[in-house]
């Protein structure tokens, strides 16, 4: 074909689809999908379920305000019985005794309890369902009848968190000095430090190690040539989420779906998180040593210490028969998760559960230990130690702010245990804003009001102003998760954009229309004070700590009026005088609208030792890969850009004097000395090896 | 108050994951006809297209805190409006009912009578189609995605995808004339 054999076909093809586009130009959308019916119908949800959790409280109501108020009382004579011990809680932990059962009734604020059966958990779920159903009634009173239909939407909320990626997110390492481990290669921008995370692409400095569609592809980088080694799939109706890479063991971390058919017809689905091991003891024949099989849809996993963890959502089937109990209980490896493994809401109601699996890499022929967390999965954070699952409640009973629920799993060597649970005002922006430190946890969160307005009209133009009261607060809790200090009331009317706990030192940024990164001083938990606070425009998304008395925000500009965005900025701030943090240096990368930092912390290639971080920015026109550096005299300097096409998501590694960028099935190698192009290999011509 | 209208994307997608329900209706008012019409010709029933639409929207709405940012809302929106036309048509649901008669047939909507002869023309074209030429056709021309972008969603080289795509129309244009 010549050119403009290509040339005219592009051309008809361009104009066949604008006269598709032209035919189908008035077509009539039903009155229930214009966007001021979408908003009012939205609306009205938001408020049912304010109603919702105001009833699912009612009953409790006065003994969940006592035990509130004895908590904290408990809290207060503690602190002030061993002031100044930053190890006061080591009691309160021993207190917190997991293994009983079925106390959630009676039980101090802060301790976990796992159910006494399953009834107990079929009773929690039927509540819940009834108040769906309550829902769906006021829906269709409403007029609104199908649309509303909650299971289906339930059905499509799980459907869809599987297919659209990283659910709540996840969670953590701190105060690392970048990602470089002092070897060769780079590994994933982690949470927190030393724990060991998924990505969508890995290295051992041998191999590079990439997800690329529905096949993980393996690719030599000994020599200045990439050569293709092995490529590995799952079957059919599997989704690969993320991969982990450690010694001599690949972990292919997916989501598989089953179909129930009846009648010829594939009547439902039940979600599974697989995780299969490989021996790539020969990179180019991994060889499978078994699979973990989990309910739910994958949210994300952790390894230490050669044990991996990893984390699952299940969300019950709606209308589920009391004697279908794979319907409602998680199960792992084919059995469901006896009774006094999970962990129950503090609500009585629930509707979702954190499935957590252990086993070992290098032997995974059985997990060695799996618990469940019941109620609403959110966001979780893991620390050296535990795993955090969160949710965010609105009780009016107990409080007219919406809350995040906090439930503690300690992890050891493979081993599971339930902690501690708890209670703060406010919402998490993210896994950067839940931190644990010397046993101590610290949050900051966004605190609103949930006493939220309903336009009559779904269109009224001043409908916000009653939704947009916000405040701030930081709270710090001990081991037993007992509260020990809090600062409530900051920055009104903004909310937490970004946060980074770094030892006794804690950094958020608000915004509302200038960025007031503020320092908070830990080093006494019951006395957590604000130390410094630093005005500037625009706002940071991402921040991360660049050598000593550096933090590096990733961020927005944004226009006197706080309005408009008006590019990517970097900014360096000096914090070697946390209550004088100053901005030492920015950038603004002016034609581009925003970066994906802030929503997965895993897309960023730091390395404070060879001075290079590195992201995708969004532009108009087209995605950017950036590659900075860093200096205190001459600020950010640019040493790479190279335009990105296409969808989804790229990486940047290094390896050895060379620097790696992954986007969709492309690998380009540079020199890490002056980003010289090398080689460059489109993945694909290799046929995944065989399934059992 | 704020200017939702003026708002760029990232700003509104921020607030929307903060359950501000202005903010995310704002994001859904900037694609809702393509929305619909995408599911219009996927699943080739108009209640079924609404039925996905709405389910699609109350699964943003609730996962919203889940959209990642190398996803744009459009695209986020459309791979999960792509996924329950899927399962609407995996599970025979009223499609073949539907066969030939793909209006409404109750009173929904009223005072909204579509133009039949053209809905019937374009209706005929994509009916050529087989599920898959639909989708790359759909995802093409009411979501404005380009043959690299289509073929990894399904995991098909964009060439596969072009020429697929070039077919397809090719037999939508003798349906049309």
């Amino acid at each position: 074909m010549d050119k403009n054999e290509n040339r005219n076909i592009d051309e008809r093809e361009a104009a066949m689809e604008e006269k598709l586009r032209d035919l189908t130009g008035d077509t009539q959308i039903p009155p229930s999908l214009e966007p001021g019916a979408v908003e009012k119908m939205l609306q009205e949800k938001k408020k049912e379920k304010a109603k919702k959790y105001r009833w699912r409280y009612a009953g409790i109501a006065a003994a969940a305000c006592l035990c509130l108020v004895v908590g904290v009382t408990a809290a207060v004579t503690q602190r002030a019985g061993s002031s100044g011990d930053p190890h006061l809680s080591g009691s309160a932990q021993a207190d917190a005794d997991s293994g009983e059962t079925g106390s959630s009734d009676s039980g101090g604020m802060s301790r976990i309890a796992s159910a006494k059966d399953y009834d107990q958990i079929y009773a929690y779920l039927q509540a819940n369902q009834k108040q769906l159903e309550k829902q769906a009634r006021m829906y269709s009173d409403d007029g609104a009848s199908d649309t509303m239909d909650l299971a289906a939407a339930n059905s499509a909320s799980q459907e869809s968190t599987a297919d659209t990626g990283s659910f709540g997110s996840a969670v953590s390492p701190d105060e690392s000095a970048g990602s470089s481990t002092g070897s060769g290669y780079s590994d994933t921008n982690v949470r927190e430090e030393g724990i060991g995370e998924a990505d969508m692409v890995k290295t051992d400095g041998e191999n590079l190690y990439i997800l690329n569609g529905k096949k993980v592809e393996i690719v030599s980088i000994a020599s200045d040539d990439m050569q293709e080694l092995a490529a590995i799939t799952v079957d059919e109706d599997s989704y690969i989420r993320e991969l982990y890479v450690e010694g001599s063991r690949l972990a292919v971390l997916y989501t598989r779906s089953e179909y129930t058919k009846e009648d010829g017809f594939e009547i439902r689905s039940r979600d599974y998180t697989c995780t299969d091991v490989y021996d790539i003891t020969d990179a180019s024949a991994p060889v499978k040593l078994n699979t973990i099989t989990q309910s739910g849809f994958y949210n994300t996993m952790r390894v230490k210490d050669g044990y991996a963890y990893v984390l699952s959502s299940f969300q019950v089937e709606q209308a589920a028969p009391r004697d279908d109990i794979g319907a409602y209980v998680p199960s792992v490896q084919g059995s469901t998760l006896d009774a006094d493994r999970i962990y129950m809401p503090e609500s009585q109601m629930g509707s979702e559960y954190t499935v957590i699996t252990a086993f070992s890499l290098a032997e995974p022929q059985e997990q060695t230990d799996s618990r469940a967390v019941f109620g609403n999965a959110g966001l979780c954070y893991v620390s050296g130690t535990s795993i955090y699952v969160t949710e965010a409640c609105y009780d009016e009973a107990q409080a007219d702010v919406t809350q995040t629920a906090i439930r503690k799993v300690s992890y050891q060597d493979g081993q599971l245990e339930g902690v501690a649970q708890a209670k703060v005002d406010g919402t998490l922006n993210d896994s950067f804003s839940i931190d644990e430190y010397n046993g101590y946890l610290r949050l900051v969160t966004t605190v609103e009001s949930g006493n939220i307005a309903v336009p009559i009209n779904g269109l009224s133009a001043d409908s916000t102003e009653e939704e947009d009261v916000s405040t701030n607060s930081l709270y710090v809790l001990d081991e037993a998760l007992e509260l020990t200090g809090e600062i409530t009331d900051l920055a009104k009317d903004e909310r937490v954009y970004s946060a980074r706990f770094l030892g006794d030192t804690g950094y958020f940024v608000t915004f509302r229309q200038i960025d007031p990164l503020f320092s908070v001083d830990l080093s006494n938990p019951a006395e957590p004070k604000i130390i410094g606070e630093l005005k500037i425009p625009g706002f940071s998304e991402y921040l991360h700590p660049y050598g000593e008395g550096q933090l590096l925000g990733i961020g927005m500009d944004v226009d006197e009026e706080g309005v408009t965005t008006e590019g990517v900025k970097l900014s360096m701030f000096n914090i070697s005088d946390p209550s004088n943090v100053t901005e030492a240096s920015k950038l603004v990368l002016e034609n581009m609208y925003g970066t994906d930092v802030a929503y997965n912390y895993k897309s960023v290639f730091v390395d404070v030792e060879k001075n290079l971080f590195g992201f995708r920015a969004y532009g108009s026109q087209s995605d950017v890969y950036y590659i900075f550096s860093y200096d205190a005299a001459e600020g950010f300097k640019e040493v790479f850009s190279r335009e990105q096409t296409g969808y989804g998501e790229t990486r940047g590694l290094y390896a050895g004097e060379k620097f790696y960028l992954i986007a969709g099935n492309t690998i380009e190698s540079y020199t890490l000395a002056g980003f010289e192009k090398i080689d460059d290999i489109v993945l694909g011509s290799i046929e995944p090896i065989a399934m059992e | 108050m704020y200017d939702y209208e003026n708002s760029p994307e990232p700003e509104l997608i921020r607030r929307a994951k903060r359950g501000d329900v202005k903010a995310f209706s704002q994001l859904y008012a900037r694609i809702y006809k393509d929305l619909y019409k995408f599911a219009l010709y996927m699943t080739r029933h108009t209640q079924d297209a609404e039925d996905a639409v709405s389910e699609t929207i109350l699964s943003a709405y609730e996962n919203i805190s889940s959209l990642r940012k190398e996803d744009s809302f459009r695209s986020w929106m459309f791979t999960i409006l792509n996924n329950r036309c899927k399962r609407m048509l995996r599970t025979g649901r009223k499609e073949t009912l539907q066969q030939d008669d793909g209006f409404p047939s109750g009173s929904r909507q009223e005072g909204h009578e579509p133009d039949y002869a053209q809905w019937h023309d374009v209706r005929r074209a994509f009916g050529e189609l087989d599920e898959e030429e639909r989708m790359i056709v759909a995802f093409s021309v009411f979501g404005g995605y380009r043959s690299e972008e289509i073929g990894q969603m399904l995991d098909k080289n964009a060439a596969t995808v072009r020429s697929k795509k070039c077919r397809a129309l090719e037999k939508m244009r003798s349906a049309l004339i």
